[in-house]
């Protein structure tokens, strides 16, 4: 039976969005597997993990755009699909690659978005369209067909879209996919203003640097099973199992900790880092071999890290009895 | 720490969620249909598809004027060249490519994904891409119809009804193609809803215009349900004095039919898919 996990919103709040026991199959594959994920109101929620491991798939499904064989999804506390009507002019996406008619222009593209939101007034639709463009960087090739535009551009008129109205809940798939750095700021810093003006954010990425710079809070699939999921600082923070050393005389500092059985290597400068060790048998040891500490910390792993020992090496093997969980808010069923 | 409530089970918030139902939930329709008929006529394809249409009564006038029976060597003699039955393959073209891009373009596009999520409801979509459709028969028969008076006037005169009757008749046969093509076209949406690439419903679009004349002469009791059956005997009558509309009327019925059926499965499909 798989572990599942949740990041609790907090009490009184629905969940921007709510999964609960989601699961997909196609043609006997489980692409998603038992999801139960609370997305909190909002947070930015990075969904992260290896290709193939059903984070698309699970988007589509928490949009209503594929139907699960079993589980359900809430979104800003309405259910789907019965109530998508409702809340889905709410919602913003860009799932997979920006969908565009080729031989029209990135404006007209645009124009037909605004002409389907409800929420969008007619008369305010040009204008809309040209602030967005504007906010996208694309005011200069507005004209232009979309089959001229580059990868890097289709994905900023992708992700003018959801831009068009106000929305609640904004999900993006690989949304700096294609983009150069200059692009890939802007994204960042797009979600950055969705985020402050309100909106829950859950953005899936291969990027572990952008997921760690841009969220708050982290999930993490495996064949379709969500492993962990919770605030990205206790993921990093209490991961760490590396105690790192301040002091005049590393090298002897390193000769005294390996001579008792610890994995300690010189780092830079007048540090050593200690793996797999508890600080206070450290400083004991070093302060007994004569050695100066002028310094212990135990810094945050990278979510690079993280990801790693969660996901490699386990592609073939059933999952474990009770994944790790990384706050109190983490819950098996 | 318990299970994240079961959505709909009555744990799930209601009280300050942030949703308000009273919010529009769905664009103003006139602003989809126009949005969707603009997108739909602004494909190359489809213009290129029209200019092709437009060649018909070019040839069908070079035709009659040179080789062609002398009877019929007049203006609506031009026009019946144009939307008789073996010409339907050039008639339906623009028609089938509008029908073929609604649904299995926009979803091999991806853009049907952003129509849903906007949201557009299966009804409304059925709506604007029937629009669509319609748009695109009325513009394909007007420039066929229309390019027909152009060159059969200047080439052969209005021949015996004099211009008022003509104009009237050419009206009425124009109308009455526009409904055809418009029946044959949401009839053909069904294929494009279901289908997953647009070159399905191209060729199941061709395969019915070119097969139901065939059809129609080698088993007669087929004609009546068939998209081009007896489009003849309404071309015959609009040039006997008085016109005789009756199979005018029966043939329409039959495109009606067709819309019914083709919007009804269509709606059926995309229900069943979202």
């Amino acid at each position: 039976m798989p572990v599942q996990h949740t990041v609790t919103a907090p009490p009184g709040r629905p969940p921007a969005l709510r999964a609960v026991g989601l699961g997909r199959g196609f043609r006997g594959v489980r692409a998603v597997d038992g999801v139960d994920l609370d997305v909190p109101m909002g947070s930015v929620l990075g969904l992260l993990g290896p290709n193939g491991s059903g984070k698309t798939t699970l988007m589509r499904m928490l949009l209503g755009l594929l139907a699960p064989t079993e589980g359900a999804v809430e979104l800003l506390g309405r259910r789907l699909p019965g109530r998508a009507a409702e809340v889905l002019p709410h919602v913003g996406a860009l799932i997979e690659l920006p969908a565009m008619h080729p031989h029209r222009t990135g404006r007209q593209n645009l124009l037909r978005y605004a002409a389907t939101e409800p929420l969008l007034d007619t008369a305010r639709i040009p204008s809309a369209v040209a602030a967005v463009l504007d906010r996208v960087g694309l005011s200069g090739s507005a004209d232009r067909r979309v089959r001229e535009y580059s990868l890097g551009m289709r994905q900023r008129l992708g992700l003018a879209v959801p831009l068009l109205t106000r929305r609640r809940l904004v999900v993006l798939d690989e949304p700096t996919n294609g983009l150069d750095p200059a692009g890939t700021r802007d994204v960042r810093r797009l979600i950055g203003e969705m985020h402050a003006a309100g909106a829950t954010v859950v953005i899936s990425s291969h990027l572990l640097g952008e997921i760690e710079a841009t969220c708050t809070h982290v999930a993490v699939l495996r064949a379709g099973r969500l492993l962990t999921a919770g605030p990205l600082r206790d993921l990093l923070g209490g991961t760490s199992d590396t105690v790192v050393v301040g002091t005049p005389d590393g090298a002897r500092a390193v000769r005294a900790l390996v001579e008792r059985g610890f994995d300690a290597v010189g780092a830079s400068g007048d540090r050593v880092h200690v793996r797999g060790a508890q600080a206070p048998e450290v400083v004991a040891l070093l302060v007994h071999a004569g050695v100066a500490v002028h310094e212990l910390t135990r810094p945050s792993a990278r979510l690079e890290d993280v990801f790693a020992r969660l996901t490699d090496g386990h592609d073939a093997q059933p999952l474990p009895a009770r994944a790790e969980t990384w706050t109190g808010a983490g819950a098996g069923r | 720490m318990s299970a994240p409530a079961r959505p709909g089970d009555g744990r799930a918030p209601q009280a300050g969620a942030p949703v308000r139902s009273r919010r529009r939930t769905t664009a103003p329709l006139l602003r989809l249909l126009r949005s969707e008929i603009e997108l739909a006529l602004a494909r190359p394809r489809t213009a290129v598809a029209l200019g092709a249409a437009a060649l018909v009564p070019v040839l069908g006038t070079v035709a009659l004027s040179t080789t062609g029976p002398e009877q019929y060597a007049y203006v609506l003699g031009v026009v019946m060249v144009a939307l008789a039955e073996p010409a339907a393959f050039s008639l339906g073209m623009p028609v089938v490519l509008v029908a073929a891009d609604a649904f299995a373009a926009e979803r091999a596009r991806g853009t049907l994904d952003g129509l849903r999520l906007s949201p557009v409801g299966p009804g409304r979509l059925v709506l604007m891409k029937a629009s669509a459709v319609a748009a695109a028969a009325v513009l394909t028969s007007a420039v066929v119809v229309g390019t027909s008076l152009l060159v059969g006037w200047l080439s052969l005169g209005a021949g015996p009804f004099g211009t008022g009757p003509t104009l009237a008749r050419a009206l009425l046969l124009a109308v009455w193609a526009a409904g055809q093509l418009t029946g044959f076209g949401i009839l053909l949406l069904a294929v494009s809803a279901a289908a997953r690439r647009s070159s399905v419903v191209v060729a199941a679009g061709l395969i019915a215009l070119v097969v139901a004349p065939l059809m129609a002469v080698l088993w007669g009791p087929a004609a009546p349900a068939l998209p081009t059956g007896h489009w003849h005997e309404v071309l015959a009558a609009t040039v006997r004095s008085p016109a005789d509309t009756g199979a005018a009327w029966a043939t329409t019925l039959r495109a009606a039919g067709f819309a019914v059926a083709g919007a009804g499965v269509t709606g059926f499909v995309l229900s069943r898919n979202s």
